[in-house]
């Protein structure tokens, strides 16, 4: 089997994004700085961090950032939980707060649209950030501020769209390096610690250049082996869990495949009970420095005595799992909070194959249940202030 | 001429004594007569000459009076780095990057008290700090 004839657009997407980190960087670290002054990031004593999809899980990997580094109560909520059911009182009453910042690359989803307005509409209150790569879209268009992070051009060599890495990589540096800036502008550390801390994300995923092509050929013989498997479930804990969403999302985009994610207690008390448990491949993933790690190994002993096809996505010591189970190791990090920014990418390669392997388009390309533009409405859907 | 370089590490809003190698570089230049220019090729550190024998404490009273004329604001014009580094800019033009001496008998001339001050308004930062030697 010529591993070649199943390259595909998510592959290539990372392989990309090991170069584009530092490209991006050095493009946008500038304006990214400026964009909120310094008191508008005195000012704010709270944020909210809210996106859909994709964006959403952005911001829950940000969250600890802003509030390790930046030391402001944060928290990452999901659009429809923003625009709606968010108590009024949270989004006014104090200037400057919460500071809202509404991640969306494209800029032009309804629901985030609808955030904006919600917090522009509170008069003294919610300071609208709009997060987006296109600095004119109506969600820029609609916030008090715009933090813009543009992408360097990239064209894949396939027809078909694959699913947005670069595009939340951007989204996560964005909201990490302004939480950066947070905590340098009220001088919890220097200057010089803060550029080091933007520099130690760029230099995470730099990292994975070194085991990337090793990375490619065990995902591209895990894909192979489980080809048949249709159900998946993705288990981690705390900060792990934002790559454990986001890998579930990969396998929806990519192959279409039913999935969930759970946090690695609740696995023990629920999703064990699987009735078809030597059908559901499982994904834990564990940062060595998990405070849950210990437990995610029990987990992983549980799986194994029941013969549950099973990997580990982790930069731990590899012995630390029950003899026989399938590691991928991943490349350390300077600080665990960074993690979320690249951890994902071996799981990437393995979805691109995926779908290769089920012979499946991205998105559903090629089925006619999917071709109405913006079938699943959501640049389409009605705007509404509740 | 002869022209020094050293480097100091500095925390924050250090104050560091300098006054051992600025004597050591005079001597070394052998300049017996002439003057010689220190210079803090910063902007946000200071030369300045205060008491030389005073605990470390006390050499921050210096640094906690410009704080009361020039205090950590948020709104300065300046808004790229941090509070701290706006104000330093501003206390290093106030106290100015470089000092001239008398050097007589190839020996700085200074009074009975005063010890020469390499003065850092932010970081921690490793600083460098310049001396040139000229003879008459």
């Amino acid at each position: 089997m010529n591993k070649k004839d199943f390259d595909n657009a998510l592959r290539q997407e990372v392989y990309d994004l090991l170069d584009m980190a530092a490209a991006l960087a050095e493009q946008d670290d500038g304006d990214l700085r400026m964009a909120l002054s310094t008191p508008e990031l005195f000012a704010s004593r709270k944020a909210i961090l809210t996106g859909c999809g994709d964006s959403y899980c952005a911001a829950l990997a940000a969250r600890p950032v802003f509030e390790k580094l930046g030391h402001i109560g944060t928290s990452a909520l999901p659009a429809i939980e923003a625009a709606r059911h968010l108590d009024s009182g949270v989004l006014g009453g104090e200037p400057h707060n919460p500071l809202l910042y509404c991640i969306s690359v494209s800029g032009t989803v309804s629901r985030m649209i609808e955030i904006a307005k919600r917090g522009n509409e509170t008069g003294v209150g919610a300071h609208t950030v709009a997060v987006t790569g296109n600095p004119d879209s109506p969600l820029a268009q609609e916030c008090q501020t715009t933090m813009a992070v543009p992408m360097p051009p990239y064209t894949n060599n396939f027809d078909e769209h694959s699913p947005g890495l670069r595009s939340y990589y951007a989204s996560i540096y964005a909201l990490m390096t302004s939480a950066i800036r947070m905590g340098e502008v009220k001088m919890h550390y220097p200057m010089s610690q803060a550029g080091q801390y933007r520099k130690d994300i760029v230099d995470y995923i730099e990292s994975y250049k070194d085991c990337i092509d090793a990375m490619d050929e065990q995902m591209f013989a895990l894909a192979e082996e489980w080809k048949d498997i249709d159900s998946f479930e993705f288990v981690a804990a705390g900060d792990d869990m934002v790559t454990a969403w986001f890998d579930s999302a990969k396998i929806y985009e990519a192959t279409g495949d039913v999935c969930t994610y759970e946090n690695v207690e609740d696995w023990c008390h629920i999703n064990f009970f699987a009735r078809d448990y030597k059908g559901i491949a499982t994904v834990l993933i564990a940062e060595k420095n998990n405070p849950a790690m210990p437990r995610i190994i029990e987990a992983a002993g549980v799986m194994a005595r029941i013969g549950r096809p099973c990997i580990v996505f982790t930069d731990a010591d590899e012995s630390l799992f029950p003899a026989g189970m399938k590691v991928c190791k991943l490349p350390s990090a300077a600080h665990s909070w960074i993690t979320p920014a690249g951890n994902y990418i071996p799981f990437a390669l393995f979805a691109g194959y995926l779908a290769k392997f089920k012979n499946v388009g991205m998105f559903r390309q090629g089925m006619e249940a999917f071709a109405v533009q913006d079938g699943n409405k959501i640049k389409t859907s009605k705007i509404e202030i509740v | 001429m002869k022209f020094y370089e050293t480097k100091i590490d500095c925390q924050k809003n250090g104050v560091h004594q300098i006054t051992d190698w600025v004597r050591q570089c005079i001597a070394d230049s052998g300049v017996k007569s002439g003057i010689a220019v220190i210079s803090a090729p910063h902007t946000t550190s200071g030369i300045s000459l205060t008491p030389y024998m005073l605990h470390d404490y006390d050499l921050q009273d210096v640094q906690i009076q410009l704080d009361v004329i020039v205090p950590q604001r948020v709104d300065y014009t300046h808004q790229f780095d941090t509070p701290a580094d706006a104000a330093g800019h501003t206390k290093s033009a106030m106290m100015g990057t470089n000092t001239t001496l008398i050097v007589e008998d190839g020996k700085p001339v200074l009074g009975h008290s005063q010890g020469i001050f390499f003065y850092e308004f932010d970081g921690p930062r490793l600083q460098k700090c310049y001396l040139s030697v000229y003879s008459d």
